[in-house]
């Protein structure tokens, strides 16, 4: 479990979790989670599936009940409100369209349900429909849309309502890349537009990465780390985050000592110092590092300046050009693997296989894993 | 090449004496054998003159309206429940809806009459309906749960989201939605109950159904007339029949419409 505190400072957040936990039967879903929602943020719960996100976005919404702890809107208790008192929308993953009505009518739904005067829901469908782009199909049925127009009337659908919260479940997980990219800027525009706090749920984490201010990246029911996409990239506390991030080279450590408040680690390349270190670390103590790809730089052994700190000598095993970028497998004198990733350049590769090269990182690459 | 012309017997086999009733129900003589001697609607004017032939269309569509009608509602709420039963419940309730079907009319008839003597009730037309939506009932249950089944549990999520409270979610989502099912199954209970005879049999009081004072008439004479009334009688179950086949067929159309749209 996270021992990470949250920060609140400045911001009043607009919902707050504490200890909550969800069972059914004797599966535990959830457990535990505490976690503050702040005003106009997008935070995205990302994780595996299975690892409780969704079931903590139903928890939200009011599609399921919480079995343990506390859950405020703004300070008010919501548990015990049902799904159509909370001043919550939803945009469902397969849409949930209402298929026996037009688009004007899906988006009008919940204002006629508020008695809003029909004027002034002309003017507010009207004026979602502009917003999502579909205001020349007012009139379509659902079943003549396609999937990223279903999307976008799925959305207006939800804003219409004016919800302090929007939840959003796998919006895009139903559509094909190309529209999947061009909805995610579509969903930030929307958001910088309507200043709507977004709840985001996805397994994908190039989503998450693009999409959000903060991630809550989930497994089997616990919060495993909550941070910014660069935090949860750059800075990962377990091996779970490194892995589910993102590739990355994991090598085992043995903690040394400070320098120069850096951690230096001895591991299977080499003494290595790490600038962000976890509260708590031990002299001796056994961990992990994470070292991403595209942070290790390779030369050749007469160009570098060979340092035993952060540096390496490896022979080159594998090339793997993919697209823009090239993976480089080198192996070391000890076997062990370590994979660099650079850019592609226009012309031949300058390293060939079976070459010794010199690989190097900056001490801010190195992650220091403790569980 | 057999196996095709097979078809054709089997179609002959179904419909030739259905065809053969037509055909003399419109004969100009009262001979009820070839040679066909030119077409009239004689006999139509006949049992349209027969007082209590018109009672008994009247009585049976009496029956079938109000016993399809129960069967719509008490079989729209088993249909709704269904899917909400636990996994071994299902098995169990499956075969007892099944279980009239299977079970011989004649069975049924015997027991409800019964009943009925038991409970002092009087036979009339309320016993007839009684019986008859229980009859059509396992029917209605069985053509519309697959469609009930597949019913999209988000869109009565989203309903509820959207500031929709239980009933209101029920009266603008869900019954809109299964409506055309629910019409054809509704449809199909009141074409069932018109033609039934074995249940109506034990449980008809002093009022006559048609398909049984079509029956009577036959024990009285064989008048070309029978014909011209069973026509009629076939003419407005066929019509209930096509009428709730094409409630089904707009209702697999809009689910295929949105299958192909979410693929």
């Amino acid at each position: 479990m996270s021992t990470q505190t949250i920060s609140t400072s400045g911001q009043e957040p607009i919902v707050s979790m504490r200890g909550l936990g969800k069972k059914f039967g004797s599966f535990v879903a959830l457990q535990g989670i505490d976690l503050d929602v702040r005003e106009g943020e997008i935070l995205t719960f990302l994780g595996p599936s299975g690892c409780g996100k969704t079931t903590l976005m139903r928890i939200v919404a009011g599609f399921e009940d919480p079995t343990s702890g506390s859950l405020d809107l703004r300070g008010a208790d919501m548990r015990r409100l049902p799904p159509e008192k909370r001043p919550i929308n939803m945009v469902f993953q397969r849409y949930a369209l209402f298929p026996h009505l037009d688009v004007f009518d899906n988006v009008a739904f919940g204002l006629r349900l508020k008695k809003w005067p029909v004027a002034k829901i002309n003017d507010r469908v009207g004026q979602m429909l502009k917003m999502v782009q579909m205001d020349a199909m007012a009139t379509r049925w659902i079943t003549e849309l396609s999937g990223g127009q279903s999307q976008r009337v799925a959305l207006a659908r939800a804003l219409a309502n004016e919800p302090q919260l929007l939840l959003l479940d796998e919006p895009l997980a139903a559509l094909d890349l190309k529209i999947r990219h061009h909805m995610l800027a579509e969903l930030k525009r929307i958001q910088n537009e309507t200043r709507t706090t977004f709840i985001y749920v996805t397994h994908d984490q190039d989503e998450a990465m693009i999409l959000s201010t903060r991630i809550v990246l989930m497994n089997q029911g616990c919060i495993e780390q909550l941070g910014t996409p660069d935090e949860l990239y750059f800075q990962p506390v377990s091996l779970f985050a490194a892995k589910f991030l993102g590739e990355t080279n994991i090598l085992p450590a043995r903690v040394r000592g400070d320098a120069d408040g850096d951690v230096v680690l001895e591991g299977p390349a080499g003494t290595m110092r790490a600038r962000s270190k976890p509260t708590g670390l031990t002299e001796a103590q056994e961990v992990h590092v994470s070292i991403r790809p595209e942070t290790i730089s390779l030369s050749t052994l007469e160009a570098g300046s060979a340092s035993d700190v952060n540096g390496v000598c490896a022979e080159i095993k594998q090339i793997q050009p993919i697209g823009s970028r090239v993976v480089y497998t080198t192996r070391l004198d000890n076997g062990t693997e370590l994979r660099a990733q650079t850019v592609r350049p226009p012309d031949a590769l300058p390293l060939a296989m079976g070459q010794k090269v010199y690989l190097n990182w900056s001490d801010a690459a190195v992650a220091v894993l403790t569980k | 090449m057999l196996l095709r012309s097979y078809v054709w017997l089997y179609l002959l086999f179904l419909f030739g004496p259905l065809a053969v009733i037509a055909l003399f129900a419109f004969h100009a003589s009262p001979a009820l054998s070839f040679p066909f001697e030119g077409f009239s609607l004689r006999w139509f004017a006949e049992i349209l003159d027969d007082p209590q032939f018109i009672a008994a269309l009247k009585n049976s569509t009496i029956v079938a309206a109000a016993s399809s009608v129960m069967t719509g509602i008490l079989g729209t709420l088993a249909a709704l429940a269904l899917p909400r039963l636990p996994k071994r419940s299902l098995a169990g309730f499956n075969i007892l809806t099944f279980a009239p079907i299977a079970l011989p009319g004649l069975f049924l008839g015997i027991a409800l009459l019964a009943l009925f003597e038991r409970l002092g009730i009087y036979r009339s037309l309320w016993t007839v309906t009684i019986a008859h939506t229980l009859f059509t009932l396992p029917f209605f249950i069985e053509t519309v749960r697959s469609r009930v089944a597949y019913f999209d549990a988000s869109l009565e999520e989203a309903a509820r989201d959207l500031g929709a409270g239980p009933w209101t979610t029920f009266r603008l989502v869900t019954l809109p939605i299964l409506f055309p099912t629910l019409m054809g199954g509704v449809l199909l209970s009141f074409a069932l109950s018109f033609d039934e005879v074995v249940i109506t049999v034990f449980v008809v009081g002093e009022k006559n159904t048609l398909p049984f004072y079509i029956l009577s008439m036959m024990r009285r004479t064989v008048n070309p007339s029978i014909n011209a009334a069973s026509v009629l009688a076939m003419a407005l179950s066929l019509a209930s029949l096509l009428i709730g086949g094409l409630f089904f067929l707009l209702q697999r159309r809009r689910a295929q419409g949105r299958r192909t749209e979410n693929e």
